[in-house]
């Protein structure tokens, strides 16, 4: 159920049991958001998730078998593309080829019916926005993938659609050019004021610049969040394990006089404080960055402490990404970040350390994957 | 790539069988045809080239030079219908599910395979006057007039008025339906090849910025698969020019096109000759027609770069 | 569960085969297409001279092609024909194919479009040029098969070996040059590499080629009635002949005798290629 009436702004988006199938497998099951204006909204997940398929249904790309959606709180469940208010950049720019840039931003314009003047005052403009002003007469096969990226987001701009739509724009860049685009999407969303939707499965992506991120996961919306929220407290496993990376503390919940406790393998019982939800259908995970190893067993009052030998060890600069296996064999995935050159050193030595997290970073997660809205 | 020069022994072995033949056994025969169209009948069988350019001269003279109009037009006919009814098909085929494409390609490339007489022969029987499209419409005749008897259209008068047969052979008509048979597959081909490797998503692109359909199609689609369209008229139009058995077995005697009056020349009216002439004017119209096509090519590829 | 009647759902923007009158235009063409050959194949049974109505069904049409000396001339020389100039089409292609596809040399442009021009410019042209070079050079007229037939032969060679070349050369187009570089690495010579790389590599382009070039020579009209005399006539020629006479079901009965032959080489190599390919 919606509550479109109860919010203070209705959504700018609205989508109700949304399902589509590609011959006899799903892509999108029974999928219902709501994305309000002025969200940079992501849409996260693995490949095959179906993120694309609901990005090109909102487009009016792909044709839904059920279910229904909303733009600015009017019907476009059966529209097509060319009536709704949004406008897509592809994850191939898809500019045409036969024109230049300025013919490209052109096109989109010259069916709104505008003027001549308007029109070129407007190409003007928004190429001065993405900073490819100078490019104006080139053919697409002139530009690098960033400018290819920066025009196709130009097109898609200039005629001021409710709703802009990404798939994966940033995926076909390297590395450092991506970041500075993240940032530039990001500042050009504020600047703009329209609502941005966003498919990537990059994490990191999603975390840095989305508002608020949907995960989903074969089909399915598995929960929709803020970045942090996501993070520090994820309301599925599934989503625990693909934002960033969790170690699940096998277990039972336990009641013992009156007091929920958590019964591990390799801690013991667990006094988990500020626990809210049905204790049997959740466990118990930590983040490995939140995992410290010592050369010692911590004596701190909240802390928790369990013996083990690094089993791998991967050096990524800035940090370190270490597998460690503890003495009652389970594996545990630590991120250790290099702080003096000294302490890798020293570590690597040791035949076994002490691994020591603090209770309150511990993160209760619920076992099944549902629809949240 | 390798040089030539290094492996001298290996290279020649490789290029002179193709070179040999093609110098022999094709462009050696088109000298002696440029050769010929300069010389002159002398008696029944003997032909003295005295370098006379009378028999070009001669080709644009009258009656000839109505032929070779005639064959134009019905050629850039040909072509234009072919190009109509092959857009759609190709358009359809392309964006089809895999086993239905593979299945409609075949079904296309079969008739390809049947011989050039065979298929302009067989619509002999179809077109003639008491052939079957004669006699779908003479059935259709009968039943319409059946109906309009019993509403009693016809009022007191029961003649039924009689079923005159269309005329569908042995005219222009017959020669350009015969022609689009035949050389159909030659323009899907070309047309249905570009618009596979067609980038889907340049339509998805159109459609989303806001155009219809048919813009999208105008503007976006036939420019860019454009290449295909020019090859497909080329292969359609050029053949259609030299063809003679299909204007022989399904035109009148006034649906002659050069490859008629070309054959006569060589097998009763004996005028090598002047049918030389007529073939290399031919050859020139060819040749004329690709350089304008790299032209037009080189300038496209210019713009983009 | 999504039922039935619910995934017939409103058509995509981009599913253009769904479009109704497109299908419906699609299949009236199609029709249109295969009416007159099947008529022509159906009518080849049919027991009635004049060939116009449907009189019942008969094989005498066929025993009379049968029967037919000429007719079955014509037929030996074109299967003759066609198999000769396949052969020597397809090796003369090959060699010059590999040639394009491995060297550099100046000129190659217009080697490679002199290449191509005997199948741009218009047939008639070619039979014509065919025969006025076998009358200049004064060929011999050879009456015993099968040289009668050398001149016909050579026509077709020179009207298939280009599609034997453009076939070849698209299929080494894919070839990976490093395979060469890694042989000649490991001291191959470049016979060896043709021998052991290269030709089990174009095998399937190959035969789809020379499958290709019988067909074209088996089934070509236009270039052969040019070079052809009254000693070495040949199946179409024959058939033009007998339809110069007037429509008659034998006719129907030769042409689909020559139909079949297509059809079934074609399906014959077809399936060899799918077997070769399912057997690796």
């Amino acid at each position: 159920m919606t509550n479109k009436e109860n919010t203070i702004s209705s959504p700018c988006i609205s989508i109700n049991n949304l399902t589509k199938h590609f011959g006899n497998s799903v892509a999108v099951k029974n999928v219902s958001l709501d994305i309000y204006k002025n969200e940079f909204f992501a849409i996260l997940g693995p490949s095959g998730c179906g993120k694309t398929t609901l990005l090109r249904l909102i487009a009016g790309l792909e044709v839904q078998e059920t279910g229904e959606i909303y733009i600015s709180n009017r019907d476009y469940s059966n529209s097509p593309p060319n009536i709704r208010p949004v406008n897509m950049v592809f994850q191939s720019y898809a500019l045409f080829p036969h024109m230049t840039v300025r013919k490209n931003i052109e096109f989109g314009l010259k069916i709104d019916g505008l003027s001549k003047q308007i029109i070129k005052d407007k190409i003007i403009e928004v190429l001065h926005l993405v900073k490819m002003y100078d490019h104006i007469d080139k053919y697409p096969n002139q530009l690098s993938g960033g400018q290819k990226q920066r025009v196709a987001l130009a097109r898609a701009i200039t005629k001021n659609p409710d709703v802009i739509l990404l798939d994966e724009p940033l995926s076909a860049l390297d590395a450092n050019l991506r970041r500075e685009m993240q940032v530039e999407l990001s500042n050009l969303q504020k600047s703009l004021g329209i609502t941005f939707v966003l498919v990537t499965h990059d994490q990191d992506e999603a975390l840095s610049i989305a508002s608020r991120i949907a995960v989903m996961n074969e089909g399915r919306i598995v929960e929709i969040s803020t970045p942090d929220e996501i993070y520090e407290t994820p309301n599925d496993i599934f989503t625990a394990n693909f934002i960033g990376k969790i170690n699940i503390l096998e277990g039972n919940f336990k009641k013992i006089d009156d007091v929920v406790v958590y019964e591990t393998q390799d801690f013991g019982p667990i006094d988990i404080p500020n626990n809210k939800n049905n204790p049997n259908s959740s466990v118990i995970g930590i983040r490995p960055e939140k995992i410290s190893i010592r050369k010692n067993y911590s004596k701190k009052k909240n802390d928790l402490s369990v013996k083990g030998k690094i089993i791998e060890w991967n050096y990524y600069g800035n940090i370190n990404y270490l597998i460690v296996k503890t003495s009652n064999n389970r594996d545990l995935y630590v991120h250790m970040q290099n702080k003096t050159k000294s302490s890798i050193k020293d570590l690597k030595k040791e035949p076994f350390i002490w691994l020591t997290f603090n209770v309150k970073d511990l993160m209760i997660i619920k076992k099944n994957t549902t629809q949240r809205t | 790539m390798d040089r030539w020069k290094v492996k001298k022994r290996f290279f020649t072995f490789l290029i002179m069988p193709g070179f040999l033949w093609i110098l022999t056994f094709f462009f050696l025969p088109l000298a002696f045809v440029w050769i010929i169209s300069f010389g002159e009948k002398s008696n029944i069988i003997d032909v003295i080239i005295t370098g006379t350019f009378d028999n070009y001269i001669r080709a644009f003279d009258g009656i000839y030079f109505k032929v070779f109009t005639q064959s134009i037009l019905i050629s850039l006919i040909t072509t234009l219908i072919c190009l109509i009814i092959s857009l759609p098909i190709a358009f359809l085929i392309s964006f089809s599910s895999k086993k239905i494409k593979t299945l409609l390609l075949i079904l296309i490339i079969l008739p390809f395979w049947t011989n050039l007489l065979i298929r302009t022969y067989s619509l002999i029987a179809i077109l003639r006057t008491e052939g079957h499209v004669n006699k779908i419409l003479e059935f259709f005749w009968i039943k319409m007039n059946s109906i309009l008897l019993f509403l009693g259209i016809y009022g007191e008068k029961i003649i039924e008025p009689e079923f005159m047969p269309l005329n569908l052979l042995y005219n222009n008509f017959s020669v350009i339906f015969g022609l689009v048979y035949i050389y159909i597959p030659f323009m899907i081909i070309p047309i249905y090849v570009v618009l596979d490797k067609f980038d889907k998503s340049y339509i998805e692109a159109s459609l989303d910025l806001g155009a219809g359909q048919i813009k999208t199609l105008f503007k976006i689609i036939i420019p860019l698969i454009y290449p295909g369209i020019v090859s497909g008229i080329l292969l359609v139009f050029v053949p259609c020019l030299g063809s003679f058995v299909t204007p022989d077995l399904l035109g009148g005697s006034n649906s002659q096109m050069i490859g008629n009056v070309i054959e006569r020349q060589f097998k009763s009216a004996n005028d090598w000759p002047f049918g030389a002439a007529l073939s290399f004017l031919l050859i020139y119209i060819t040749i004329g027609l690709i350089l304008i096509y790299s032209l037009l090519n080189k300038k496209r590829i210019k713009e983009k770069i | 569960m999504i039922s039935k009647k619910q995934l017939i759902l409103r058509r995509g923007p981009l599913e253009y085969s769904r479009i109704k009158w497109l299908k419906y235009f699609t299949v009236l063409f199609f029709i249109i297409l295969y009416a007159p050959i099947i008529n022509l194949i159906i009518f080849s049974f049919n027991d009635s001279k004049l060939n116009i109505v449907w009189r019942g069904f008969t094989l005498k049409y066929y025993l009379k092609a049968f029967q037919n000396e000429t007719l079955i001339l014509s037929f030996i020389n074109s299967l003759s024909i066609a198999f000769v100039s396949t052969i020597i089409s397809t090796i003369i292609g090959v060699l010059a194919a590999i040639c394009l596809w491995k060297f550099n040399f100046k000129l190659k442009n217009y080697y490679e479009l002199s290449l191509l021009v005997p199948i741009i410019i218009p047939e008639i042209c070619m039979g014509v040029a065919m025969l006025i070079f076998f009358n200049s050079v004064n060929w011999p007229t050879f009456i015993n098969w099968p040289l009668n037939l050398s001149e016909i032969i050579i026509a077709h060679i020179s009207f298939s070996f280009p599609f034997v070349v453009i076939i070849i050369r698209a299929r080494l187009g894919n070839l990976n040059k490093v395979l060469i570089e890694a042989s000649k690495d490991l001291g191959a010579t470049e016979w060896t590499i043709l021998k052991y790389i290269i030709f089990p590599f174009i095998k399937p382009a190959l035969i789809a080629s020379s499958l290709l070039a019988f067909i074209i020579s088996l089934d070509d009209f236009i270039i052969t009635f040019f070079t052809s005399g009254p000693n070495n006539i040949t199946l179409p020629v024959k058939i033009y002949s007998m339809v110069r006479f007037g429509v008659s079901p034998e006719i129907n009965a030769a042409s689909t005798i020559l139909i079949m032959v297509v059809i079934i080489s074609t399906i014959l190599i077809v399936n060899f290629l799918k077997y070769e390919n399912n057997s690796k």
